[in-house]
């Protein structure tokens, strides 16, 4: 099982690093684009398309990364004065009802790549008009490796509660807890 | 009275899940499931969809990360710690000059970058041991850390304006142009605030002697010039490019992420690790950020589908609310809303549910986009849910207290709610500067 968590942790973080890659594309994609056409006249077909869809696929393929450090926003300054016990029993229940929202949502994307993929479908209104696969696969990856971190977390808490494991509430992911921004 | 109908109990299921420490995001899509199963069954999975994809290919929305790395890169750059020091020694002296520093120094760092998030942690590493160094009564102290820290949400870029454009779908532009005027009357009333009040409680805030800002007026303007310049120039780039209609938010964006690189080269701060610890926490709050986007966007459109704008038209009707009415109550569930929520959640639960409303009413879309962002600014100072104050208690002395907290923000909630009604009673300050900018 410990292993299992591992493997899940690990996926997660090689997500985010692919979300860290394509952070740069975005910069650059743009810079680019603004180089293009108040430098040189010419602007790009493609910039608008690239940006777009790398701010998707960034943020669905960190998600699962940003669960396992506990960055999701939780308001806590009432549930951390219920019994450690019920706090983790609620995030489960949580939990188990997200795995079906998820399993709708992987379905869905999985179904909309294979379709994609398969007709070579084109981005509906841009000019450049590229094959859109590339950019519904990140959608599938990220929404699936979410879902596999939803589970991790929701096994953690399970072992947290029989006092087998630490539990992920204690998770103190940098400033985003309560937060910000 | 209005129908009841299973839209309202949407609210009850979402703070219960909330209040028990369930991810907020989290929270929003399993009551959106929910509700959404139990009335549509299944042909509700292919709505999940469609408001999955519709907000990832959202191109406005990708100015968010970037926007969110221009932070992150500026707070490691150097540049606060430099920008403290040139601020201190014009300011330092007077009274109350430590706190007016603070606010400067936040100002500055809300108008070039989206969150001031953790730059609150950095200026407040300063500024809160000078403070407490100086004799600063620790009210005062804390307040002004976190209404500096306030000011990101507010000043433009801010990732609110960005969210709020996209989901009312207006321009960016319009509302950054908008709520400049408005944001700069707030800092100048924050500042206000500290000069009035060190003057009648000359022990509140005593400046500093002389000798310890001594320096030479040479000495003086170099760091003035090597510090402020840079982050100004950065500032006009980028609202500059958005304002002159050159570029668009999301360019505007990208060249300010580059910038700050730039900036942190130049100041010789920069490091691959530097650089790879703001882009690994650029895509956490990214990805934090646009969950609750996507949670938002299916909560409030599964709460349209089960009959909730029937509900408030309703409500409306039965309330026989004028437009004014309408901004009034709206105003003042986003305040108290702010209290025990953060603003991204306030915002997305909110906004759509009464952008009909706004429409329909005829409401200036600019005016109230601006009042809502001010308003929404309070949230995070008041307690509970007050970023503001968590930051600041990570960083501050132990003998700062909760309630020394609590008494110095409130002054400047105060202060917002005045800059609120200054947007409300003259509405030239938040439509003129949009009207002179974009008015070809």
């Amino acid at each position: 099982m410990q292993q299992a968590l591992k493997i899940v942790d690990r996926i997660s973080l090689v997500f985010a690093l692919i979300a860290v890659a394509l952070f740069v594309l975005l910069v650059l994609d743009m810079m680019y684009e603004v180089v293009a056409r108040r430098v040189f006249d010419s602007p790009t077909l493609w910039a608008y398309d690239v940006a777009y869809m790398s701010n998707g696929a960034i943020f669905l393929l960190a998600a699962g990364y940003t669960l396992l450090h506990n960055e999701h926003i939780r308001i806590d300054f009432l549930s951390t004065r219920l019994p450690r016990k019920a706090q983790e029993a609620a995030n489960i229940l949580a939990y188990l009802v997200l795995f079906w929202f998820l399993w709708y949502a992987a379905e869905g994307t999985i179904n909309e790549f294979v379709i994609a993929y398969e007709t070579g479908e084109l981005e509906p209104t841009s000019p450049w008009a590229p094959k859109i696969w590339p950019f519904y696969l990140a959608m599938m990856l990220g929404v699936c490796a979410f879902f596999l971190q939803c589970v991790a977390q929701c096994v953690k808490h399970a072992l947290s509660m029989m006092g087998r494991a630490p539990s992920p509430l204690d998770v103190r992911g940098g400033e985003t807890r309560s937060e910000s921004v | 009275m209005f129908d009841i109908n299973t839209a309202i109990w949407m609210f009850p299921v979402l703070f219960a899940l909330v209040f028990l420490g369930i991810p907020v995001a989290i929270s929003l899509l399993v009551t959106s499931l929910l509700f959404g199963l139990s009335e549509f069954g299944g042909v509700f999975p292919t709505k999940i969809h469609g408001s999955l994809r519709d907000t990832s290919s959202n191109f406005i929305l990708a100015a968010i990360p970037l926007f969110i790395f221009m932070g992150a890169m500026l707070e490691r750059s150097g540049i606060a710690e430099r920008l403290f020091v040139a601020v201190r020694v014009w300011l330092g002296g007077i009274r109350g000059g430590l706190a007016l520093t603070t606010i400067v120094l936040c100002a500055i760092f809300a108008a070039s970058s989206g969150i001031v998030g953790a730059v609150e942690i950095v200026v407040g590493l300063m500024a809160v041991p000078a403070m407490m160094r100086a004799g600063y009564k620790k009210d005062l102290a804390a307040g002004s850390v976190c209404a500096g820290g306030s000011l990101g949400t507010t000043i433009p870029p801010s990732v609110v304006i960005i969210i709020y454009a996209s989901i009312v779908e207006m321009s960016v532009g319009d509302l950054f142009a908008g709520i400049m005027i408005p944001a700069f009357s707030m800092v100048a009333m924050f500042m206000i605030y500290i000069l009035g009040r060190c003057l009648l409680q000359p022990d509140a805030g005593p400046g500093l002697p002389s000798d310890e800002i001594q320096m030479s007026l040479g000495q003086k303007i170099w760091l003035g010039l090597t510090s402020l310049v840079p982050a100004l120039a950065l500032v006009t780039m980028v609202l500059g490019s958005i304002f002159a209609g050159i570029a668009s938010p999301t360019e505007a964006a990208a060249v300010g992420a580059f910038g700050s690189v730039v900036l942190s080269v130049c100041y010789g701060r920069f490091r691959w690790a530097t650089l790879y610890e703001a882009i690994i926490r650029t895509v956490k709050v990214t990805s934090m950020v646009m969950m609750i986007v996507i949670g938002g966007v299916m909560f409030t459109s599964v709460f349209i589908l089960v009959g909730g704008d029937t509900l408030v038209e309703g409500l409306v009707r039965d309330l026989e609310l004028t437009a004014t009415g309408v901004i009034v109550m709206f105003l003042v569930i986003i305040f108290i809303l702010g209290f025990i929520l953060d603003w991204i959640s306030v915002l997305l639960i909110a906004l759509p549910i009464f952008d009909p409303l706004v429409q329909s009413f005829e409401i200036d879309p600019v005016w109230f986009g601006v009042m809502v962002c001010v308003a929404l600014q309070t949230s995070y100072l008041t307690p509970p849910m007050a970023p503001s104050i968590f930051y600041l208690r990570a960083i501050a002395p132990p003998e700062m207290t909760y309630t020394d907290m609590y008494k110095g923000v409130a002054p400047f909630v105060v202060i917002q709610l005045l800059t609120l009604a200054l947007v409300a009673f003259v509405p030239w300050t938040a439509t003129f500067l949009p009207q002179y900018l974009f008015q070809f």
